[in-house]
């Protein structure tokens, strides 16, 4: 009888994670993040050595700006990071991530693509983060025909605490005039397409976050 | 339509475009539950543009007019939430169910022979009698359903009212100042 290994153990120690994520930033990235937060912060000359947690994915729970009030306001939704969704495809979410929280509309956030969420512990504090790819905008403002706006995919990866993120995000590829290959999957559009549209229509919250 | 856009884009002039993202952002503001004077504001300046927009429906030669109901009443929707309030998600599409009376019964009800004849006489004879209840009621006839004095009241149901009140879960949330969280999942995974 063969043994079929179903789900591999997933390492907590911070250098065969990031191998096992295939990600080598990531102690450099914790590092970092850890330097640069919080009051008790990281020396110059020391490198987080402690372990990592690797989560498949995150709960957002959100009102929307127009409707506050009453139970039907209220949202939730799941942010998926993960390698096999349903057993079959690797799943990747995006998210809007916000930096400037006085500035209304995207011109204050960011697209990003969350590769992976980890949490880890320092001076007690735990940080919950998500290791993500921002998106940079295309141009200072939206698509005058669309009203979306356009975004392209940074090549560095970032460290973000879950605190910044908003909620999921939807991006849609913009095709020019290229037809899109055939057996094209959903699940790799997001690899596929080079920029793509933040779909403020999809639905009335992301219309008036989006702008 | 939430896909909509980034799909035709290139396909169609720009111009068309432009007048069914100005549509769907004006939907989207109607569809708020809680619409200010900026909203409506808003809703005035997209709806000239889409009125300016959208004659390129007719120089393509898709549409001579644009006299649609629907189309006529995106100009009435300011008036009209300013008398009554937020429409809510109203749906604009009510008067299709109007087919089912209309049409789709009336037909079953005929011979399926020259249908239409029957069918128009089905649909006017029934407003007919719709107009006579009302001009009844009007004059003080047919208040009380046929049963008045024939038969007993029925025994007192605690209403609805007074069951929702026992029920304290699910009461509203204090904490307004944060507008959104993201939290974890329980356990680690893959």
């Amino acid at each position: 009888m063969n043994l079929i290994l179903i789900a591999p153990n997933i390492p907590r120690d911070i250098g065969k994670l990031s191998r096992w994520l295939r990600i080598p930033e990531l102690p450099t990235l914790i590092s970092r993040f850890l330097r640069s937060t919080g009051n008790h912060q990281l020396g110059m000359d020391e490198e987080f050595t402690g372990k990592v947690y690797l989560y498949s994915s995150a709960v957002a729970t959100y009102f929307s700006p127009s409707d506050v009030s009453g139970i039907g306001g209220m949202l939730r939704e799941r942010i998926r990071s993960m390698n096999k969704w349903r057993n079959d495809h690797e799943r990747r979410d995006c998210v809007f991530v916000e930096h400037d929280a006085d500035i209304a509309g995207f011109r204050g956030m960011f697209a990003a693509q969350v590769y992976a969420f980890v949490k880890f512990k320092y001076n007690s504090i735990t940080y919950p983060c998500a290791l993500v790819k921002f998106f940079s905008t295309i141009g200072d403002s939206p698509c005058p025909n669309t009203g979306m706006w356009m975004v392209r995919r940074d090549d560095e990866y970032d460290l973000v605490h879950i605190d910044a993120i908003v909620r999921a995000a939807h991006l849609i590829g913009i095709a020019g005039d290229s037809a899109i290959p055939h057996g094209l999957l959903p699940s790799d559009t997001i690899d596929v397409f080079k920029t793509f549209y933040v779909n403020k229509f999809i639905d009335y919250h992301a219309f008036e976050l989006a702008f | 339509m939430k896909v909509y856009l980034p799909a035709i884009i290139g396909y169609v002039p720009d111009q068309m475009v432009r007048a069914i993202a100005l549509f769907i952002e004006f939907c989207y503001i109607v569809r708020r539950s809680v619409i200010d004077e900026n909203d409506l504001d808003k809703l005035d300046e997209l709806l000239a543009r889409y009125h300016q927009e959208r004659e390129v429906f007719r120089h393509e030669g898709i549409r001579s007019h644009f006299n649609l109901p629907r189309q006529h009443a995106l100009t009435h929707y300011r008036e009209l939430i300013r008398k009554f309030g937020a429409p809510n998600g109203l749906c604009s599409s009510i008067t299709e169910s109007k087919h089912i009376e209309d049409v789709k019964r009336p037909y079953r009800r005929s011979s399926r022979f020259n249908a239409l004849y029957q069918m128009i006489r089905t649909v006017q004879r029934l407003a007919q009698l719709k107009a006579c209840a009302v001009d009844f009621q009007a004059r003080g006839m047919l208040r009380d359903s046929i049963w008045t004095g024939h038969i007993d009241p029925p025994p007192n149901i605690p209403s609805q009212k007074a069951i929702d009140e026992d029920d304290d879960d699910g009461g509203a949330i204090e904490n307004r100042e944060i507008i959104g969280e993201v939290k974890l999942a329980r356990k680690p995974g893959a």
